[in-house]
């Protein structure tokens, strides 16, 4: 027997003697209800924090000199899915407040800002961190040419600078390393990669800074599943072990000069997730969330493909983009609400059509809504002399309705956008699973 | 304004759609999720997160599936359990479960007319072990292909690629496959076989 004939026969028996859990059925059903209630919410949710985070750091940039405070966070927004509670956010607020990271132990410019939270009207304070701008990691002198085709409008051909940081990401888990669930939780350009086999975390700020980290070991919570620094400069891990489905948020000091993070504050979920979006860290106004749900979804519609392109790209319910763009939709094929564009190669140009497909990125064309309210998507490119993907492409589509779009380099698998500059790729090279390299792109763009 | 109205109808619960009964939903668990479970199961190699993979999928589905937007709702589950699979924030953490498993629970047979692996367990857990070590786009592949017996064109379409493509992947995993067996005792045995 051949070894198609054994997959095959072996895959069928396996599959036929097959015995789910006696209460999957009725599980099945409970998460669904579970799920399409946690849309809902979260489609109001959504909607709130994406203001809240444009209100506070469009403040911090315009008024970063108006207080001394250190607090992260003290106010309370109870219609906010924050999971730490009020006194953690005390204990949060009670820690002395720590240089954030450097190389040499400088003296690093704290600001502040100070202004009243748009849910709760109360005060809230929030750090903002001015990184140094010394220990920059040089380019590494790689470059990728990338050319603009879109159909809509002619833009330079530019160039995509690769910075000097590349990481394998590993063919086993022991030595597995990613880019954390949000690429850019804070809006700040800065960036975490962890390696939840040994406990590292590399920090890469916009200016091409980046530090290592060693937290200590053996963690009884188990191992990293996403990790962040926050505006206060502290680093947020999300922990899960692999047979539990809840997570603690441990929250570290750094020591930059000697690549320390030391613990201040940990604190457990009390519930608990299996789905894959589960764990992920972002900031709020309010504190830490450590996701319970999809992290957003967006609309968008193509104008070459008969859509409008909505004044501001809003996350919004899966419900609503569907009566609003799916039904139009020449090429719906797919189940669920939200909307994206799917990228073509034809007559070496490339033309965005509507599809509509899963509320989470991994289910269609992967994409990122930025703090602008625009999307950044990505797809693998098929070209006409290649049967594989040779290539990716990156599309910008922005909130005024022009979009551009863009191709970096061979066998990119998967593409984060930061903040208009950089982008996290994940690639794979010959004989490896895959590497993750943070890239900047030509200011021209 | 159809904005609006949409809106209204999220935050109210209020729609105008007509929707299919729960009792549709239920049948549709009943009569699908025994064979996602065990797709999933090839999919990832673990009956814990295949069992996740199907309650997400159905998660998914049941939206437009209430909406009386499906007709067919079989395919629908499979290529959300599929792209659930080989998702890439999911496939990390299936990788790290797959470096945590010590066993296999390769289940018996409960039907008579299936053949029962049980004395050929070694082989096919190497077999196997090996293809789960595969990219998961390739594995994905080749268990449409082959074991789903899905033509080259049903495969492009649950992946979202081209025919091309699922060619390739299936080369090149059946390649890495047969690589990896070379060595032992079943390689051989089917190196006997093709010659």
């Amino acid at each position: 027997m051949n070894l198609e004939d054994r997959i095959r026969s072996q895959g069928r028996a396996t599959m036929q003697s097959f015995s789910p859990s006696p209460d999957l059925q009725s599980r099945v059903i409970t998460h669904t209800e579970r799920r399409i209630r946690q849309r809902r919410q979260t489609a109001v949710g959504v909607i709130v924090g994406s203001s809240v985070m444009l209100m506070v750091f469009g403040v911090i940039l315009v008024n970063q000199n108006s207080s001394n405070d250190t607090e992260f966070a003290a106010a309370s927004d109870p219609s906010a899915p924050v999971v730490i509670p009020t006194v953690a956010a005390t204990q949060m607020a009670t820690v002395p407040q720590t240089v954030p990271p450097t190389i040499a132990s400088t003296t690093v410019p704290v600001t502040t800002a100070t202004l009243l939270s748009p849910t709760t009207t109360q005060p809230l304070v929030v750090t903002s961190v001015v990184a140094p701008a010394a220990t920059e990691v040089p380019f590494d002198g790689r470059s990728i040419a990338i050319s603009h085709e879109d159909s809509l409008a002619q833009v330079a051909a530019a160039t995509i600078n690769e910075l000097g940081v590349d990481i394998p990401i590993g063919d086993s888990d022991a030595t597995a390393l990613f880019p954390t669930f949000n690429f850019d939780p804070t809006g700040s350009g800065t960036v975490t990669v962890a390696s939840p086999s040994d406990d590292r975390v590399m920090v890469a700020a916009p200016t091409g800074e980046r530090w290592n980290y060693s937290l200590p070991p053996n963690d009884p919570s188990g191992r990293i599943w996403d990790a962040a620094v926050g505006p206060d400069g502290r680093l947020y891990v999300s922990r899960t072990s692999d047979e539990a489905s809840t997570f603690t948020l441990v929250v570290h000091e750094l020591d930059a000069a000697n690549g320390r993070a030391t613990e201040v504050l940990r604190h457990d979920t009390d519930w608990g997730c299996y789905e894959s979006f589960c764990g992920g860290i972002l900031f709020n106004a309010s504190g830490v969330d450590v996701l319970d749900t999809p992290a957003e979804t967006m609309t968008y519609a193509d104008p070459a493909a008969g859509g409008r392109l909505l004044p501001q790209l809003t996350p919004d319910s899966p419900e609503w983009i569907e009566d609003e763009r799916c039904q139009a939709a020449p090429d719906s094929g797919f189940f669920y609400g939200t909307v994206v564009s799917r990228i073509t190669l034809n007559d070496g140009r490339h033309q965005f059509s509507v599809t509509c497909t899963g509320a989470d990125a991994h289910m269609g064309t992967p994409f990122s809504v930025q703090a602008d309210g625009s999307l950044i998507a990505f797809s693998g490119l098929t070209g006409p002399t290649s049967e594989d993907s040779p290539s990716g492409v990156v599309g910008h589509f922005r909130a005024d309705g022009t979009h551009v779009s863009f191709e970096v380099g061979p066998k990119i698998v998967a593409v984060t956008y930061a903040d208009g500059q950089y982008l996290g790729i994940e690639y794979y090279e010959d004989g490896s699973y895959g590497h993750w390299r943070l890239v900047k792109l030509n200011p021209a763009l | 304004m159809r904005v609006l109205k949409g809106v209204t109808s999220v935050m109210t619960g209020i729609n105008e759609r007509i929707y299919v009964s729960h009792d549709a939903f239920s049948d549709a668990v009943a009569t699908h999720h025994r064979r996602l479970a065990g797709l999933a199961y090839l999919l990832c190699g673990d009956k814990t997160v295949a069992e996740d993979l199907v309650a997400e999928a159905y998660a998914k589905v049941w939206p437009k599936y209430r909406q009386q937007q499906v007709e067919d709702v079989g395919p629908y589950l499979r290529q959300a359990v599929v792209n659930l699979a080989t998702g890439r924030l999911r496939r990390l953490r299936l990788e790290r479960r797959e470096t945590q498993r010590r066993t296999i629970d390769w289940r018996l047979a409960e039907d008579r007319d299936v053949p029962s692996f049980e004395a050929s367990v070694d082989e096919r857990d190497e077999l196997w072990q090996a293809m789960w070590r595969l990219p998961a786009d390739q594995r994905a592949v080749i268990v449409l292909r082959l074991v789903e017996d899905l033509s080259e064109e049903a495969t492009a379409k649950v992946l979202g690629t081209r025919t091309g493509t699922v060619k390739s992947r299936l080369s090149r995993g059946l390649a890495t496959l047969r690589a990896e067996l070379s060595t032992t005792a079943f390689g051989s045995d089917m190196r006997g076989d093709d010659q």
